[in-house]
């Protein structure tokens, strides 16, 4: 009650002013009548009683004042005359005001909208309960190859029953299901997963239940699927409760919806990194857990036991992976002891580290730049306010002189910054609520928690800092150089101008210099990674993917149980493609070269241990033939080496040359597993060499491939085609002669193997046009920067000039003293740019392609544009000095 | 005695106190401290109408606009429950203080 009347009391105060007054006249004439009606109730005359009431009252103004102060508004009163005075007065200088508050916006725009998309796939927390305690475990055999994978399943049995660390310890592994039974046949992401793991990430579902860990154990066939995922088949998440659905033709039971926010696997994990749209249990058969110690498939995440660090829980593991050993079949630890350089490592990561290690660096970078771009504003705004301020020197000084306090001066002016950055700041955040949008659409799909970034309260929290930390920063620095010189002088002055003191002059200067180094730094960044990403387009990836379209086929385990079953449907659909017109060559192959394949370890005939990791790919049909690999030796592999009489082999060079530097590798002999006595895996003869087909266009490490003839059976493949033509065309035929096999066969991405390169290096040109536009930016900024400088000191310099000319002076020298100026200023900036440069680009070298962080050819050009721009922005001033009429000047003075 | 020294820093409890026996006017209220206090206590317009917008801010009194016999609008103030809370334990604060400083400047007789 009382609070809300005082509120009322100030509020009317404030906003009926006027009201306030007359009543306080009103109030004050009623007692100056009652005063002069006593006085003359005891005997004086009215002139006199008028007199003596006046005197009571002495100093009305005074008076009212106190009364004005005591309702307790002057603070906001003054403040609002003071905004509206800002106003006005930023209204008067409108290239100014623009400037300033369209830099601001820019810069707050670009920092909110990069900060949010670093801020989310960074640093904020998951929305998992005490995410922090958490934790990803890998293991891994450093001797042979492999330093990180994901968990075998005996070791992550193993490790779940014995460590101590763990409060609950869950695995997954993802992979991709044909779903039927609900709408369309189609394919989706699903994950094998433990039941623990819900227990371990702290979800509990939203509708139904999740398994239990006897209900994995016994392989019940049951499914928790998504809230996206139910509703989007279902209609609603209830309605998919008790439901059937097929999975790989198998038939599972939905018995729990997990809530609206939840997903998992994150996106862009190391390992199993595509989110899932069903969970069904893992399931494991007796030689899972006893047996398959080589199938490194199954991400682990545990959360930590309270008071247990992730220091001790790394020892923890570290110490049963050496004992694992002894727990493994008899057969495999004889093998084992012949393999010396076979040794169980582990990596224990807070899990976060499991899906940012990949996009880390690229984001941080971002962010770096555009805090070089903030900076570089601020460094203009800080200017532009300071010739300002400079500019305003007599102006305050008449005010000083007028008897305005200092205290109150202070204030007009950091109104006025508050007035720019709040409205910059403002402008800002509208920028980045309609680029935040555009920056997610265009982000590359491996980017984590992509669905989850938005505006948020840090964010909120950010652009608010930075709007109100700039007027201080950019305010009270001049306001305070202006009130230290003194008074007399600046009101003395010459009359006309006022020039800035030597120290002023340098920090201008030093501003303008520092912006040129940064400029310089961010152009370097962006052309060096514009360089790298213009390599790798044209980068040979080692085959033809011209007319080459991929389609990709999952035949269903449940119906395609053995390798023939499974190979006829390949070969039947080869065939049949075949005898299309305008198909040139048709093959299958396991996994497209480019892109991640299966790693291996193979052993070498005649070599006793030696093992090498490599990748491989398993053909069927004219495979090679289709992609167009470049033969180097030998011959490429052809059906008939189907029959496995003998079973063949073509390797990349770099494995060529690894294996067999000095030698011809045709008709050696390699097998799968490491060397071993009891190794069964039939020998390989090596019948071609090709050259290295890279993973990534961006890669430029040597590839160790092996394409074969041979594997035990892979269900999944991707059918390739060289085509004559264009290969889109022929999308609808490939799709039509795969169902024409096998009529509920959901036919995945069909796409030309063009575009699946160019896609992969959708996360390069992201960052990389982001940072050429930052860096334009900065250009700009920069630019404005020197321009704003010398426009300045020209105009500061307009008597002098006029002077100099009207005794002489020839004009072209008083240009050459501009330019000099301006390449003064220009090239201590590009100088300390470059050195800077020399150091910061190594860090980029991580990220760039083919290119050294000192590209000679982005060092040239750099600076010249540079130069350019620095010498258009003396353009301006160089034209009033052109035009500066001595008559005028003179007049003047 | 020029008691404004003392009265500067009482006015409020003053004001409270006087206006807590009826509702009045500026004018009324000097008159009535200056005829309580035995014309010891005189305050101006200058420290009066000040204290009072103060008050008034305060929540403690209320102000009413009436017509007087005379056709002027005439402003009065009242004491608010707020107000009447804040005389009490104002007088209980005057009182221990008044008291202890009794004590001190007028030293016990004998």
């Amino acid at each position: 009650m009382r609070w809300s009347r005082k509120c009322r009391l100030r509020f009317q105060a404030l906003f009926y002013r006027s009201r306030a007054e007359s009543d306080l006249d009103d109030e004050l004439r009623d007692y100056l009548d009652r005063e002069i009606e006593r006085e003359i109730a005891a005997g004086a005359s009215p002139e006199e009683a008028r007199r003596l009431a006046r005197v009571s009252l002495n100093g009305t103004e005074r008076l009212k004042e106190e009364c004005r102060d005591a309702r307790g508004v002057r603070w906001l009163e003054n403040t609002s005359s003071d905004v509206r005075f800002a106003i006005r007065t930023l209204r008067k200088a409108p290239v100014f005001s623009v400037t300033v508050i369209a830099a601001l916006a820019f810069c707050i725009g670009v920092n909110t909208a990069i900060f949010s998309v670093v801020d989310t796939v960074l640093f904020r927390p998951l929305s998992f309960p005490d995410q922090d305690r958490l934790v990803a475990v890998t293991e891994g055999v450093p001797g042979l190859g492999f330093p990180v994978m994901p968990f075998s399943c005996p070791d992550y049995l193993f490790v779940a029953a014995n460590s101590r660390s763990f409060g609950a310890t869950g695995t997954y592994r993802t992979q991709p299901y044909e779903i039927s039974g609900a709408g369309e046949p189609r394919r989706v992401y699903g994950a094998r997963v433990t039941a623990s793991l819900f227990q371990v990430l702290g979800v509990s579902p939203a509708r139904g239940r999740t398994f239990t860990q006897e209900e994995d154990e016994h392989s019940r066939r049951l499914a928790v699927l998504t809230y996206g995922f139910a509703r989007s088949t279902f209609g609603a998440p209830e309605r998919a409760l008790g439901r059937t659905i097929l999975l790989d033709r198998t038939p599972y039971t939905v018995i729990g919806v997990l809530p609206r926010p939840f997903s998992f696997p994150i996106r862009g994990s190391r390992f199993n990194g595509d989110p899932a749209d069903v969970f069904v249990p893992v399931s494991w058969s007796k030689e899972d857990r006893q047996q398959n110690i080589n199938n490194f498939d199954y991400s682990m995440v545990a959360r930590l036991k309270p008071n247990v660090s992730i220091e001790q829980a790394r020892a923890d593991v570290h110490g049963l992976l050496k004992r694992i050993a002894q727990d493994y079949p008899p057969k495999i630890k004889q093998a084992l002891s012949h393999m010396p350089n076979f040794s169980l490592e582990s990596q224990t990561v807070p899990f976060h580290e499991e899906f940012t290690g990949n996009v880390q660096r690229p984001l941080l970078l971002l962010l770096a730049a555009v805090g070089v771009v903030l900076l570089i504003g601020c460094a203009d705004v800080a200017n532009l306010m300071f010739s300002r301020m400079v500019g305003r020197q007599r102006e305050f000084a008449l005010r000083t002189a007028l008897g305005a306090a200092r205290g109150r001066l202070a204030r007009q002016t950091i109104t006025e910054g508050l007035v720019l950055s709040i409205t910059g700041g403002a402008l800002g955040f509208c920028l980045a609520f309609w680029t935040l949008p555009l920056l997610v659409r265009f982000a590359p799909d491996n980017l984590p928690r992509l669905s989850e970034i938005g505006l948020n309260w840090r964010m909120m929290a950010f652009v608010g800092a930075v709007s109100l930390a700039t007027p201080l920063v950019f305010c009270l620095g001049p306001l305070a150089t202006t009130f230290r010189s003194t008074l007399v002088n600046q009101l003395r002055g010459d009359g006309r101008t006022t020039t800035q003191g030597k120290q002023q002059r340098l920090l201008m200067s030093a501003a303008v210099v520092i912006q040129f180094a940064l400029a310089f730094l961010l152009l370097t960044a962006a052309g060096l990674l514009a360089r790298s990403l213009a390599k790798a387009s044209e980068a040979n990836p080692g085959f033809r993917p011209e007319h080459v379209i991929s389609a990709q086929i999952t035949l269903p385990v449940a119906v395609y149980k053995t390798p023939a079953q499974i190979f006829g449907f390949f070969d039947r659909l080869l065939s049949r493609l075949d005898r299309f017109p305008g198909i040139r060559q048709t093959g299958a192959i396991s996994d497209l070269p480019t892109g991640s394949t299966s790693n291996v370890v193979i052993s070498i005939e005649g070599r006793g241990d030696e093992t090498e990791r490599v990748d491989t790919v398993f053909c069927r049909g004219n495979a090679l033939e289709s992609l167009g690999v470049s033969l180097l030796r030998g011959r490429l592999l052809r059906p008939e080496d189907q029959l496995g009489k003998p079973h063949t082999a073509v390797i990349s060079e770099s494995l060529a040359k690894r294996v067999w530097p000095n030698d011809d590798p045709i008709a050696r002999h390699i097998r799968f597993g490491i060397a071993i006595p009891n190794n069964d895996e039939p020998w390989l003869t090596v019948i071609g060499v090709v050259a290295d087909v890279k993973a990534q266009l961006n890669s430029n490490s040597p590839r160790l491939i092996m394409f074969t003839t041979w594997q035990d059976w892979v269900n999944q493949m991707y059918v390739v085609v060289r085509t004559s033509g264009d290969p889109l065309q022929l999308t609808n035929a490939i799709r039509h002669e795969i169902n024409g096999i096998d009529p509920s066969l959901p036919v995945q991405k069909i796409e030309s193997v063009d575009q699946i390169l160019e896609q992969s290096l959708s996360a390069e040109r992201f960052r990389t046009w982001l940072l050429i536009c930052f860096a334009i930016a900065a250009l700009l900024l920069a630019t404005l920067g020197i321009a704003g400088l010398l426009a300045y000191n020209a105009a500061q310099r307009t008597q002098e000039f006029g002077v100099r000319i009207a005794l002489g002076a020839n004009r072209r020298d008083l240009l050459a003293l501009v330019f000099q100026h301006c390449l003064r200023l220009s090239g201590t900036g590009i100088l300390v740019g470059v050195l800077a440069s020399f150091v910061v680009t190594r860090a980029l070298s991580a990220l760039l392609y083919d290119t050294s962080p000192v590209d000679p050819g982005t060092f040239l050009v750099v600076p010249l544009i540079l130069t350019l721009v620095a010498f258009g922005a003396a353009l301006f001033p160089a034209w009033r000095v052109v035009c500066t009429d001595p008559i005028t000047v003179l007049r003047a003075e | 005695m020029k008691p404004n020294d003392l009265v500067q820093g009482t006015l409020g409890l003053l004001i409270l106190r006087i206006l807590a026996l009826e509702p009045m006017h500026g004018w009324a209220l000097s008159q009535r401290l200056k005829q309580m206090s035995k014309e010891v206590l005189q305050v101006g317009p200058g420290s009066l109408y000040p204290a009072l917008h103060k008050l008034e801010q305060e929540g403690w009194i209320t102000a009413e606009w009436l017509i007087s016999d005379t056709r002027r609008r005439v402003k009065f103030y009242s004491l608010t429950k707020e107000g009447r809370k804040q005389l009490e334990s104002q007088t209980a604060d005057w009182k221990r203080l008044s008291g202890a400083i009794s004590a001190i400047v007028l030293p016990a007789k004998g």
